[in-house]
């Protein structure tokens, strides 16, 4: 058990040491949120005020961010042959955890700057709890990594994968995206954590069932 | 497969010719009648289609998941083209059902989409099983696509349990047993349904259910044949 717990670290320490190098994924990540909010601002105009709409942009922005920066996680291993390295030292729990991990952190990274975008650009937003607004976004970050790295896995083989990424992950993310969204929306209407309980539950729920369906079928993808 | 065929063509039969005339009443004390459900009138005849083609789409849903599941532990191409199949079936009764469904929905509810939580759920159900037959037309190699494919359709049809079970649950909707609905989480909840109806939809579901399995075997056969033909070519 501690040796899977080490196996994990040093694949997030590599992730994130390999992407503080690069810098790649990171940065067409967040030049694409803050070109998709302006976008938003410059195209909505006056309706760009309704609460509701906004708090729907925010998860697909997330969304589409997911897209172009994820898919990467795993097909980078194979593009520079590093997977088979990876599948001499570390476990396949260990490398779908530690993806997992990478991509909830990246996403969070996004998601935060997105707030700070959205504090700028629509200051009519208020937001009642800042840890409900975190605990919101960890599991809403959670929910979508969860799917998105399994996906990737699956897909890091074949050729078609950039226009199968974005069709295969819309329906298994759509329960917890209208989930979040219809957390969000409460949130920034100015309910409390207690109202928003459920939501949060079933996001919990799903990522419990998703992230041990994974780590099932992770090894059947990998190790062939 | 015969006695399968025969039961599931008098199943149909009886059931749709006994919905399409047996009279509508305002009595629930009637046996050869259906009762008067404030709101539906006489398209309540549509129910005994609509729910049995929902059914059987799950049924092959399931069927698809198993064989995949099957896949993966035995690696026999077999059970990728039965949990191909059954997809294809499960597509197909999937969509009869939101037609059906639909239409109901345009004479009872006014229009023929409502975003009603089950209706969301029928078309992300839609689109999962679109993006496996995507999947699985974008992947030459015949060993790949079964692997891929069986892992994707195990992990969205998990995915598909919470839009299927939890959402409709939890959010209001315009569906007998969505979230504040008295009659409870039972799907049919507050049709008040009649011993008639009851056995109607009985017989219906067994009816669609045996016409699933008779179809699976027909396409089964089918694909068989055409890859020994392609096998018999190659050599």
């Amino acid at each position: 058990m501690l040796g899977v717990i080490k196996q994990i670290a040093y694949i997030v320490l590599k992730d994130v040491w390999s992407e503080y190098r690069t810098k790649y994924a990171f940065n067409v990540l967040l030049l694409f949120t803050l070109v998709s909010v302006l976008m938003t601002v410059l195209v909505m105009g006056k309706f760009s005020t309704n609460k509701e709409i906004l708090a729907g942009l925010f998860w697909i922005i997330i969304f589409f961010s997911s897209m172009g920066g994820l898919s990467r996680s795993f097909v980078s291993e194979f593009e520079k042959g590093t997977h088979l390295t990876l599948r001499l030292i570390a476990h396949p729990l260990s490398i779908y955890i530690g993806k997992l991990c990478v991509n909830v952190l990246l996403l969070f990274v996004v998601s935060i700057f997105i707030i700070l975008l959205y504090i700028v650009f629509f200051p009519m937003i208020g937001f009642p709890s800042l840890f409900a607004v975190l605990l919101l976004l960890v599991t809403g970050n959670a929910g979508i990594a969860v799917t998105t790295t399994f996906l990737a896995a699956l897909l890091a083989k074949t050729e078609a994968r950039e226009s199968l990424y974005t069709v295969l992950a819309v329906p298994p993310l759509l329960p917890v995206y209208l989930t979040v969204v219809q957390a969000t929306i409460k949130l920034v209407l100015g309910e409390s954590l207690h109202n928003i309980a459920n939501e949060l539950w079933i996001v919990v729920g799903y990522i419990i069932t998703m992230c041990g369906v994974s780590i099932l079928l992770f090894d059947k993808l990998w190790n062939d | 497969m015969k006695i399968v065929r025969v039961c599931a063509s008098v199943c149909l039969l009886t059931s749709t010719l006994l919905a399409l005339s047996l009279p509508v009443v305002p009595s629930t004390q009637l046996f050869f009648a259906l009762p008067y459900i404030v709101g539906l009138g006489e398209t309540v005849r549509i129910l005994f289609f609509h729910v049995p083609l929902a059914w059987t789409s799950m049924v092959a849903f399931v069927f698809s998941l198993f064989y995949g599941m099957r896949f993966l532990t035995s690696r026999k191409m077999l059970y990728d083209v039965r949990a191909s199949i059954a997809a294809e079936l499960g597509f197909l009764f999937c969509m009869l059902a939101t037609i059906t469904g639909s239409m109901w929905a345009k004479v009872t509810w006014g229009s023929f989409w409502n975003w009603d939580p089950r209706e969301t759920s029928i078309l992300i159900l839609l689109l999962i099983y679109s993006a496996y037959f995507a999947l699985r037309s974008a992947i030459v190699d015949y060993e790949l696509r079964a692997r891929l494919s069986s892992a994707y359709s195990i992990f969205s049809g998990v995915g598909a349990f919470f839009l299927i079970f939890v959402l409709p649950r939890i959010t209001s909707g315009l569906h007998p047993g969505a979230h504040g609905d008295e009659a409870g989480v039972v799907p049919l909840g507050n049709l008040s349904l009649s011993a008639t109806m009851v056995i109607l939809l009985i017989l219906a579901l067994c009816g669609f259910t045996l016409l699933y399995f008779w179809m699976f075997s027909l396409k089964l056969r089918v694909e068989v044949i055409e890859e020994s033909i392609v096998n018999q070519k190659a050599r």
